[in-house]
């Protein structure tokens, strides 16, 4: 009976979100507060409905429902418990009822805490939400529903993929759809606010902290997605602008843009119209997002085609969407007036210049990613577009976006100058020279790409604590009075800082490792030793060995370093008999200039040697702990009291201030 | 099922109930109007100026510039309030909203449903299945529950890998990757075994044959054509061989060789084979199809010589002999026609005729037969 609840919940979320779709729209329409009252709680019956479905499917997996058809095809009776559950949006089906589940979520957060909005907008952004959902919906009940029965049931599931049976990948999908779903707030407040022809004051303010949740989500989903490469795939590498990575990175530059456009709109009253275009496209890029990766378009153009009711839905819903939506703007974008001029050298300057500078990157990507796919579809021929032309399009769009992202904070808002704000950033020029020094005396191999991304972190990084150093009055001030200050700073003013800062350490453990990665491919025999950046690696041996689904032959390895121990690494490589499937599990040894990373490959003889592939990644863990910091500034941030204002209160306004008159 | 529509028509009604109650609660009389959320931000921007200025992030003249702004915008705010869009509340409106929901909401719901869904399909959690049922399931799939199955064939493989020349084991792997429907693992096992197997061992070949149809959907491959053949041509009797290779005909649209395959596919079996009803439905609808009476459907001589073979030793088929069983047949239907009374006469007819593969004049003899009571 949990199955078939599950299902008809679902159905009946398809049916409230009609309601809530189309009652609070007549309602904003007729300026009646009971009818766009709806919306609110509608939107906290679907979160509800949705939920009931989920926690159904969720159910299903946990104890192996073999009548479920997703069940069959994604699970297995063996599986560890943590993959059932995970198993449950490791799938297509799942994996949007997933999404449904998110949007409901925050609509629901919406209807709920909504309180300091107009009502009229609040209702037509929910009403925006529910067309959303009823579009998902009905894609899922009709070509991809979870929920679809075997009779008579399996004898038993068909399994997970057994490089999917990893805790990183497991929580990837989710913290991506937070993300993307996430700009679905931005997106409807959007197209309500071109509904209403006026961007208020009170829309950026609830756009920016959306958009800011949707953003730290995507940079975690994101990073989980480059940490799981790193360490499972075996090559070493975490980014390999692969088109299913492309597409998560879209929306996070787009959305990075837009966080950035709010702040113009809430100071500054100006950039309504770009804010409002950019939330659709930012939208639109993860809806595309989902697109890609959900519909098989990216193994090929023809894949497409075997499923082409799934296909061409999903297509058709893109299509409505966005279309529609830049068809919206298009007709009313021109009554968003903006409030606030503002000129080239300013604050507002140079966020404009960050927001052209990541759309523009955006835009590469999108071509990139989509142009091997026009490409098949009109000559039926495949070509790729890989890291080259990325990195030719990427480095130097990045690079004078790196170089203003020092300089912007210091620039006051509306007008300023550059000279003082580049005066202020001598430490900056004087740390990026010793940082080259630093670089030039250590490495062998000259790499431009490198030494760019070294001088640039050492830039962006001193330059954001330059602007932190001048609020606290730093070194001008006793350090009492300058942790006082500290801690007083507003909180998005401090989680700018970190975000800046995290990004600074982030480029460096990219640059350090883009460029100076080593890499030793050998084969060893039980004894062999190999140095590899001054570390010397032996070979102990290989074992069978098994684990609860797998069989693995285990490598050991003694780490030394001028005969002093380093560390001992066992490295796997396992094979899933029943899935038929081989992975790697690469042994990892972090350290603080890089990581030792050991990957065990087939055996060459009987004797007992191996191939093995032993890699030094300078700074790495830079990367990681650069975007941990991101995500700790985007949190941060969040916590800012302005987020928290609250409804008004009913009574005439004395513009000046004074006393208040109740009327 | 009563209980899911319980719970469907409950959660249906807790819905209804959310979705009507901000149009059936007392009307709100007095909501802000909507500059009021405007101004409301900017006093709050104004606050966080004056908390900045206060903790010295800002200069009094930025702090001021600041302020007028802010003060322009509350200005023209207020200004907008003054020809807001009046409020209006319509109970009939209202109330028509509220019934539509009433009617609607489940009406659509049950509807969709019921088109969708399965209501009268129970749970069947893995742990509730009984072991009975579990056990007749898995029985025809190799005897073992799926897990063991799963784990036997994990150390079969593991065995395989260090010992590659095992024919049985390959066949082994063959087979129960059969029954866990891993069609593709199938056929390579198969195949290996079948590299492995002497001249003469026909069911590997067959079983080879078997898996690459299900690795393709149904659909008869080249390969798979080649295997069946190889089986026949190493064991004229094997029957599987033979019903692949007939299909094969029917799904190039050769029903008459169809016809004919089944055909002595029906008469090379065991009159107990349970694949015989299928077989014969197979055939009963290729002849409709192509108009012939199934009734007058006779083996082709080559089986009439194995079943002769069988019959009488050793011997090279030839037509004279095909002739001479017929001719037998024929003698002993003639006699039963004068002794209906025959009992033993009709059963031996029966199976002679089921020999041969007319399956209709067996089914008519054995029902003679059946007629007579037993002494």
């Amino acid at each position: 009976m949990t199955v078939e609840l599950g299902h008809f919940s679902l159905v009946l979320a398809l049916v409230v979100a009609l309601v809530q779709g189309t009652i609070p729209l007549l309602g904003a329409h007729r300026n009646d507060h009971d009818l766009m009252m709806v919306a609110r709680t509608a939107a906290i019956a679907q979160m509800l409905l949705v939920g009931i479905a989920f926690a159904a499917l969720v159910h299903a997996y946990m104890v192996s429902d073999f009548s479920v058809r997703s069940v069959v095809m994604n699970s297995n009776s063996l599986k560890p418990m943590l993959y059932k559950i995970s198993g449950t949006w490791g799938n297509h089906e799942g994996s949007m009822l997933l999404w449904v589940l998110i949007l409901a979520v925050f609509g629901g957060v919406l209807a709920w805490f909504g309180g300091s909005l107009p009502p009229a907008l609040k209702a037509r952004a929910l009403a925006v939400q529910a067309w959303l959902a009823f579009g998902f919906y009905l894609f899922i009940l009709l070509t991809s529903n979870p929920f679809e029965r075997l009779v008579p049931p399996a004898v038993d599931g068909r399994g997970l993929n057994p490089l999917l049976q990893d805790p990183g990948l497991a929580f990837h999908p989710p913290f991506l759809y937070l993300g993307y779903v996430g700009f679905s707030m931005a997106f409807s407040f959007a197209i309500a606010a071109l509904i209403e022809g006026r961007v208020d004051a009170a829309w950026a303010r609830w756009v920016r902290p959306w958009t800011l949740v949707a953003w730290v989500f995507l940079t975690i989903g994101i990073t989980l997605g480059a940490w799981w490469a790193y360490y499972e795939l075996g090559w070493g590498g975490w980014w390999y602008w692969d088109p299913v990575e492309n597409a998560s990175f879209m929306p996070w530059l787009a959305g990075t843009a837009l966080l950035h456009s709010a702040i113009v709109v809430e100071k500054r009253d100006a950039l309504k119209g770009w804010t409002v275009f950019l939330a659709i496209v930012t939208f639109g890029l993860s809806l595309l997002g989902t697109f890609l990766v959900r519909s098989g378009v990216l193994t090929s153009v023809h894949a497409f085609a075997v499923d082409p009711a799934r296909g061409v839905f999903i297509l058709a819903l893109l299509l409505i969407i966005i279309g529609g939506s830049f068809a919206l703007f298009a007709w009313r974008g021109p009554s968003l007036k903006g409030g606030g001029l503002f000129q080239p050298i300013s604050r507002e300057g140079g966020l404009l210049l960050n927001n052209l500078l990541l759309s523009v990157a955006a835009a590469a990507v999108l071509v990139g990613t989509l142009y091997p796919l026009v490409y098949q579809a009109i000559t039926d021929g495949k070509i790729s577009v890989g890291p080259p032309f990325f990195n030719a399009v990427f480095v130097p769009l990045m690079a004078p976006l790196l170089v203003a992202m020092a300089v912007g904070p210091l620039l006051p808002w509306k007008r300023g100058d550059l000279s003082p704000a580049l005066r202020r950033l001598w430490v900056a020029a004087v740390a990026v020279l010793g940082v080259t020094a630093v670089v030039w005396s250590q490495v062998t191999d000259m790499s431009l790409f490198g030494f760019l991304g070294m001088a640039l972190a050492a830039w962006l990084l001193v330059g954001t604590l330059v602007e932190l150093a001048g609020r606290i009055r730093l070194f001008r001030a006793p350090i009492t009075d300058s942790l006082r200050r500290l801690a007083r700073l507003p909180r998005s003013a401090l989680g700018m800082t970190l975000a800046h800062a995290g990004l600074a350490i982030a480029i460096a453990g990219m640059a350090g490792a883009g460029a100076w990665k080593i890499e030793r491919i050998q084969v060893m025999a039980p004894g062999d030793t190999v140095t590899v950046a001054g570390f010397t690696y032996t070979f102990e041996g290989a074992q069978p060995t098994r684990g609860p689904n797998y069989i693995a032959t285990r490598g050991t390895f003694t780490v030394t370093r001028n005969g002093k121990p380093v560390a001992t690494l066992e490295a796997e490589k396992r094979r899933y008999p029943v899935e038929k499937r081989e992975t790697t599990e690469a042994a990892i040894h972090p350290t603080f200039w890089g990581d030792l990373y050991v990957v065990i490959g087939d055996q060459k003889n009987t004797d007992g040697a191996h191939v093995t592939r032993i890699y030094f990644n300078p700074m790495i863990g830079w990367l990681w702990a650069g975007v941990a910091v991101m995500v700790i500034g985007g949190a941060v941030s969040l916590s800012d009291r302005r987020h928290r204002v609250g409804a008004p209160s009913r009574r005439r306004a004395d513009v000046f201030g004074g006393a208040t008159a109740r009327s | 099922m009563i209980g899911l529509w319980i719970a469907a028509g409950f959660l249906t009604l807790a819905v209804l109930a959310l979705l009507l109650m901000p149009l059936l609660r007392k009307r709100s009389v007095a909501a802000p109007e909507r500059a009021d959320y405007d101004l409301s931000v900017y006093r709050e921007q104004l606050a966080e100026i004056d908390r900045d200025l206060e903790r010295d992030l800002m200069t009094a003249e930025q702090a001021d510039a600041a302020r007028i702004e802010i003060k322009r915008r509350m200005l023209a705010a207020a200004d907008t309030r003054d020809h807001a869009t009046p409020r209006t509340a319509s109970p009939r409106l209202a109330w028509g909203s509220a019934v539509t929901m009433v009617i609607a909401v489940p009406l659509v719901a049950f509807a969709l449903y019921w088109s969708l869904g399965a209501p009268q399909t129970p749970d069947l959690p893995w742990a509730s299945r009984p072991e009975p049922a579990a056990h007749a399931e898995t029985k025809a799939r190799e005897g073992a529950r799926p897990p063991q199955i799963a784990e036997a064939v994990a150390r079969l493989e593991e065995r395989l890998s260090a010992k590659p020349e095992d024919r049985d084991g390959w066949a082994l792997l063959g087979r129960s990757s059969l029954s866990m429907e891993r069609y593709d693992d199938a056929a390579n096992a198969f195949q290996k075994a079948m590299a492995l197997s002497d001249e003469n061992d026909a069911t590997i070949a067959a079983h080879y044959g078997e898996a690459l149809v299900a690795a393709a959907d149904g659909q008869i491959t080249d390969d798979a054509r080649e295997a069946f053949q190889t089986a026949v041509n190493r064991n004229p009797r094997a029957v599987k061989a033979r019903y692949y290779l007939a299909l094969d005909a029917a799904q190039q649209g050769d029903l008459r060789t169809a016809v004919q395959g089944w055909t002595d596919v029906i008469a090379m079996s065991p009159s107990d084979a349970p694949w015989l009803p299928v077989v014969r439905q197979q055939v009963q609808r290729a002849a409709e199809e192509i108009g012939v009476d199934p009734s007058t459907l006779t083996p082709s001589l080559e089986t009439l010589a194995l079943a002769k073979k069988d019959l009488a030793g050793p011997a090279k088929p030839d037509v004279d002999q095909a002739a001479m069983i017929r001719a037998m047949v024929d003698r002993l239907a003639a006699r039963l026609k004068d002794e209906p009374d025959d009992r033993d006469g009709w059963l031996r007819l029966a199976r002679a005729y089921e020999v041969l593969g007319e399956t209709e004049k067996a089914r008519k003899a054995r029902a003679r037969a059946e007629a007579i009571p037993a002494q």
